[in-house]
């Protein structure tokens, strides 16, 4: 079977997977939709007849956060909003978003191998490339593909992601890394070490003191990423690593 | 060195330097996925902690992105920590932790008010990226 691998510049093709933009033996994972929900809205419908796989960020006043995360102003006072909360069915996507805050989306095609449902035409381009068993020119489920050129993928930037030290002593602490984008990018982050291991390798954000405030979360800008840490969050040392996709928030 | 690009339905410059524009772009490696699957939290009768852990071999820790199941029949995505209410309709905080060798899923009670009375199932859906995070 004939194959295709595309490599970032520098990097083996046959070698380490995490430096490959494409490679036609894995799937991809396949941005179908992305959307911008206003604050009054309680559904939208993505119609895929099976479970997908979602992306979420909430805007205030220009920063966009992680779904679930406290909120902070610029001037790193605390702001007394809650998050919307997001979630779905197989159908529609619901929102309880009490203080009405804009929300971007981001919409994977990409489900669990088991899944069932109906699925829905969502596979289309002039390259396309089904997984094994399937014909990539009569199919259109996107569940069935490795890959086709009507989605977007999640493109990482090697250069601008990288991970943050913070020594945390009680209060409110914040990292600031620049990126300088001129538009609001898709961050990624994780809590890699922090002095309770049990919260180590957990995604922001996180809470990492079970039953006080303790927020360990991010906001990103069209400028920089602003990692910040509140409450009674343990005191040491925190890394946090990230990663920054060449994905357009706002 | 060659770069492979492919812009976005719309897009029409080839040549643009804003990365965002292209589906695909050679310089900028995309997520590929390294297992997909389905896992189940079974919480016993009179108990209110429970996990599941999915096994990998990666050797580093993956981008894991889990949908688990909440009240009303409906599920919520997962990266790292999320409260929601589970299919019992009791508080609990679900949790995704990554490993260099496994994935664990949990439902962890708040401090109190979260014993199942009967046993409790939580679906878990989830994708293991072969990128690091």
């Amino acid at each position: 079977m004939a194959r295709m691998i595309i490599a970032k510049n520098g990097y083996d093709v046959f070698g380490d997977k995490r430096y490959l933009s494409l490679d036609s033996n894995d799937t991809s994972f396949m941005i179908i939709d992305e959307q911008d929900i206003a604050g009054s809205a309680t559904e939208y419908t993505h119609g895929l007849g099976y479970l997908p796989t979602i992306l979420e960020f909430f805007n205030y006043n220009g920063q966009w956060f992680p779904i679930d995360s406290p909120i902070y102003d610029t001037a790193d006072a605390m702001v007394y909003l809650d998050s919307p909360i997001i979630q779905y069915d197989v159908n529609k996507i619901y929102f309880n978003n009490i203080d009405s805050l804009p929300i971007k989306i981001f919409i994977s095609g990409n489900a669990s191998d088991n899944s069932a449902g109906s699925g829905k035409n969502t596979a289309s381009g002039r390259l396309r490339i089904a997984k094994p068993g399937y014909d990539a020119e009569t199919e259109t489920d996107i569940r069935r593909f490795q890959f086709c050129t009507a989605v977007d993928l999640m493109k990482k930037d090697f250069a601008k992601s990288g991970q943050v030290s913070m020594s945390y002593s009680g209060g409110f602490l914040k990292a600031e890394v620049n990126h300088n984008l001129g538009y609001v990018p898709v961050v990624l982050a994780k809590l890699e070490s922090n002095p309770d291991s049990n919260y180590d390798g957990v995604s922001l954000p996180v809470n990492v003191s079970s039953f006080d405030y303790s927020p360990v979360s991010y906001y990103v800008t069209s400028t920089k990423i602003v990692f910040f840490i509140d409450g009674s969050a343990a005191t040491g040392t925190y890394v946090i690593k990230y990663n920054l996709y060449r994905n357009k928030i706002a | 060195m060659a770069v492979v690009k492919i812009l976005k339905q719309g897009e029409t410059d080839i040549d643009s330097s804003d990365i965002w524009r292209f589906a695909l772009h050679s310089d900028y490696p995309a997520q590929k996925i390294y297992d997909a699957g389905q896992a189940i939290i079974t919480i016993p009768a009179g108990q209110e902690y429970g996990s599941v852990a999915v096994s990998h071999s990666l050797g580093y820790k993956p981008t894991v992105i889990a949908t688990f199941e909440v009240y009303g029949s409906k599920y919520t995505r997962v990266l790292g920590q999320r409260n929601v209410y589970r299919p019992d309709n009791k508080a609990s905080t679900y949790s995704v932790k990554n490993g260099t060798s496994q994935i664990l899923f949990e439902s962890i009670p708040p401090i109190s008010g979260a014993i199942a009375s009967s046993t409790v199932q939580i679906h878990v859906n989830y994708l293991i990226l072969y990128e690091e995070l």
